[in-house]
């Protein structure tokens, strides 16, 4: 008889097993999912919202007995430019709202303003080698009053120069084109599979969809603009064996082709980091002021790999050397993950991952700075319209022995006349 | 506030119509046959252990759970019925001192048909059965309850859903202003596509095939845009996705009038056990109403709603009904009477709006005490928008107490885009 703890382990490589063992249909595309690199998209919008409401209770006499008007205004503008070799985005908001309220005896109200700003910039200054440096800036204020005046102030900030190399680029797009590709032959709808350009021009569409290009220019019919691009291409290709259907614009519709985002590279970075939080509470106390300022360098190293249409194999890693970090004394910080990915949807889906992180706090105790590992393994069988059974697993243990154990099934079995 | 609420009125009623020229009228729909089926058995399992400092496990949790689920309906313009069994078996323990065990039933029965076709005479009874079995064992807590209902119903009359065709209409304007079709749909196309849209929305597709009803659906509709001939060369991505947009018109309508008598019975009884504290439950009513509901299409866009109905309460009720577990708490009254006027505008991505006015009234007994209450309402809502542009919304709301207070409320919202 196996223990709780044996059972689970022999669950886990029993779920390894079936995932690894898992039919791989030949789906043979006309590219492979690596051919696929980032064009260039760009888009801006400025937006407007104004809200006015007033809500009061009167007596029979028709004098007010109490009353509460709100009121709200924001102004938004945001643009993006992104590229192989250069992106940026910028976002401004400015906000206030206005709440007050009033009953026989007592008087309320409540102001608030917010107003922030966000900057990301990353160029490859040394495109033929990949070396690339950036910035990021954010920057937050909120302040908001009671009918007795200010009661706080918020400040945020988050600045970065990051200096790297490598690129890691978001092969999702190309991977929901070959989801939709593969959908389309099995209703029969293709006669044949779509040429590599034609495959490419679907994913760069699919891009700029899921980058909000669409919906930056038009936001109550983006999607239909989006669709009409996607299904231009597919009839223009000649390869549809029938006019396109009700039915064959549904599966191209359908918003997550797969399950888990795709990448391809790998990438290393080296950045200088700091953000400061500034809280002014009165209603507290008239002095009382927290101030957070946070310093640290960061290393990243990220790779991405993908085996095939499927499957993927992606490491991440992080090491922080904290040089101000002022709650409780923080000086190390590391992580590394391993994860394998399969993405069959419909059919069958399925994670396993794999992490450490480490803590180092010099001024706590040794039990506070263990080292956490965590294995966790998830997967999902369905036959669409039929059932669907999903597993899984989390194994999370300390330096003393184990810390968290989970296991989950659950599934719904579908029947009618 | 009147004044406000008439001079959007009129702003309302000077906007534009749209002269869209359908082949048929929106009260040439009836209901045809739906009919569908669905079960489904579920599971759950799941098993969670945290441990301390020590590697000791601190805290545990196991929980297992079946649910099985059965219903069916038909559906036609001269009878109706539908049933349903949810049986629902729940076990949870946590360490160290935590655990619960819950048992639900609920089985439920509605059936309408028209005795006498010619005259639209009616019968309907409807009956539902709920129990349930709660142990909470960490608090000594235990409830069991169960309520029966029976209520049956004759009439005169026929109330359509006539939505779906509306939702036609509004697609084929759609259609029209995009360029996709050369001209109107025929009746017989219309009549097509609105079965198709009511049957999706009676969820018969969902019953057969719920990952991909809404794909069946479109594939149906599309079809027959394609057989109809009306269509400019072939369907594009943005004709699709017109024709997917959910909600096409923005408010129910319906055409027909009914008068009914109704009688409702419910009862119920059971215990809600805890230390020091025992509650038992048994309570029996019966109420009778009769009312009038009557709808009034006056064109593809407007209709005007009427409703009166009045409630009596045939057996001695002074007191809550109280189901812990379903949290199901109405006050009966002995009398309760309900008015209801309204006017509703559609002219959808452009301008939609609704009027209403009602009056309600209840007089009963609580706990020895007797209740009154009074309201007449008027509210209105006013939706004007270019797509992709701006949307402007705004809302008034009048409510007077039987004491002469009154509450007012008035909201307004905008949105430009550039």
């Amino acid at each position: 008889m196996l223990s709780r703890s044996s059972g689970l382990t022999v669950l886990l490589i029993a779920m390894l097993a079936v995932a690894i063992v898992a039919p791989f249909p030949a789906h043979a595309h006309n590219l492979n999912i690596t051919d696929y690199d980032t064009t260039v998209s760009g888009a801006k919008e400025s937006r407007i919202y104004f809200n006015y409401s007033k809500d009061t209770s009167l007596d029979y006499d028709k004098h007010a007995t109490n009353y509460r008007i709100s009121e709200g205004y924001s102004l938004l503008h945001s643009e993006f430019y992104d590229s192989l070799d250069k992106s940026w985005d910028l976002s401004l908001t400015a906000s206030y709202s206005d709440l007050s309220s009033w009953t026989t005896g007592s008087e309320s109200k409540d102001i608030s303003h917010h107003y922030s700003a966000n900057c990301n910039y990353n160029i490859y200054f040394l495109p033929q080698n990949s070396v690339y440096n950036g910035i990021k800036v954010n920057y937050a204020i909120s302040n908001n009053s009671d009918e007795n005046g200010p009661v706080g102030e918020t400040y945020l900030t988050l600045g970065n120069y990051h200096i790297g190399i490598g690129h890691v680029i978001d092969v999702t797009p190309l991977a929901e084109a070959g989801v939709l590709e593969d959908r389309l032959m099995d209703s029969g709808a293709l006669k044949e599979r779509f040429s590599k350009e034609e495959m490419l021009k679907m994913a760069e569409i699919i891009r700029k969809y899921r980058m909000g290009e669409y919906s930056y220019y038009n936001s109550d019919t983006g999607k239909g603009r989006f669709l009409d691009d996607l299904i231009k291409v597919i009839n223009a290709s000649g390869k549809l064996t029938r006019p396109l259907d009700g039915f064959s614009f549904w599966r191209i519709s359908e918003n997550r082709f797969v399950t888990y985002t795709r990448r391809k590279g790998c990438q290393a970075e080296v950045g200088v980091n700091r953000s400061g939080y500034i809280n002014i509470n009165r209603s507290v106390d008239p002095s009382y002021t927290t101030n957070l300022p946070v310093e640290y360098t960061s290393m990243l190293l990220t790779g991405y790999l993908p085996l095939d249409w499927r499957s993927q194999v992606s490491f991440a890693s992080e090491y922080d050397l904290v040089t101000n970090y002022p709650d409780d004394g923080l000086k190390e910080f590391s992580t590394a993950s391993l994860s394998y990915t399969y993405d069959l949807t419909n059919y069958i889906w399925c994670v396993l991952e794999g992490m450490i992180t480490r803590y180092n706090y010099p001024s706590l105790s040794q039990s506070d700075n263990a080292s956490y590992k965590d294995l966790y393994a998830e997967i999902n069988f369905k036959i669409e319209d039929n059932w669907i059974v999903s597993l899984s697993f989390e194994r999370e243990s300390m330096d003393s022995g184990p810390a968290y154990n989970l296991f989950m099934a659950s599934g719904t079995i579908y029947f009618w006349n | 506030m009147d004044i406000k609420i008439l001079g959007v009125m009129m702003l309302a009623l000077l906007v534009g119509s749209g002269a869209y020229c359908h082949s048929l009228n929106i009260t040439d729909y009836d209901t045809n046959t739906s009919e569908a089926s669905l079960g489904s058995l579920s599971f759950f399992y799941g098993d969670f252990t945290d441990y301390d400092k020590k590697g000791d496990p601190s805290m545990n949790s196991h929980i297992n759970e079946v649910e099985f689920y059965y219903s069916k309906f038909f559906d036609s313009l001269n009878q109706s019925y539908d049933y349903s069994l949810l049986l629902d078996d729940l076990g949870e323990t946590d360490s160290p001192d935590f655990g619960v065990s819950l048992n639900r039933m609920d089985a439920r029965y509605n059936c309408k048909y028209y005795f006498d076709v010619k005259n639209s005479f009616y019968q309907g009874i409807g009956l539902r059965y709920a129990s349930t079995k709660l142990n909470l064992y960490s608090y000594d807590l235990t409830e069991d309850l169960s309520s029966a209902t029976i209520s049956f119903a004759i009439g005169a009359g026929h109330i359509v859903d006539i939505t779906p065709l509306a939702d036609a209409g509004v697609m084929e304007d759609r259609l029209t202003e995009a360029g996709i079709l050369k001209g109107p749909l025929s009746k017989e196309d219309m009549l097509k596509i609105a079965d198709i849209i009511r049957r999706y929305d009676m969820d018969e597709y969902d019953y057969k095939q719920p990952d991909t009803a809404r794909g069946r659906a479109l594939k149906d509709i599309s079809d027959v845009l394609m057989s109809s001939g009306q269509v400019n060369g072939s369907l594009s991505g943005f004709a699709y996705w017109r024709i997917n947009q959910s909600s096409a018109a923005n408010y129910d309508r319906y055409k027909g009038s009914i008068l009914e008598l109704s009688f409702n019975n419910e009862s119920a009884a059971g215990y809600f056990d805890m230390p020091g504290n025992k509650m038992t439950d048994s309570i029996q009513g019966c109420t009778g109403t009769i009312s009038y509901l009557a709808y009034l299409p006056m064109d593809w866009r407007s209709q005007l709603k009427m409703e009166v109905s009045l409630t009596l309460g045939l057996t001695p009720l002074d007191q809550w009904k109280i189901y812990i577990s379903n949290v199901y708490i109405p006050l009966l009254y002995d009398n309760l009477y309900n008015a209801n006027l309204s006017y509703t505008y559609d002219l959808t991505n452009s301008v939609w709006f609704a009027a209403e006015a009602s009056y309600y009234q209840a007089k009963g007994t609580f706990l020895g005490s007797g209740v009154f209450e009074e309201e007449i309402k008027y509210r209105l809502e006013l939706n004007l928008k270019a797509e992709d542009r701006w949307l402007t919304t705004l809302s008034a709301d009048t409510v007077i107490y039987y004491d002469g207070t009154s509450d007012e409320r008035l909201s307004i919202a905008q949105r430009f885009l550039f």
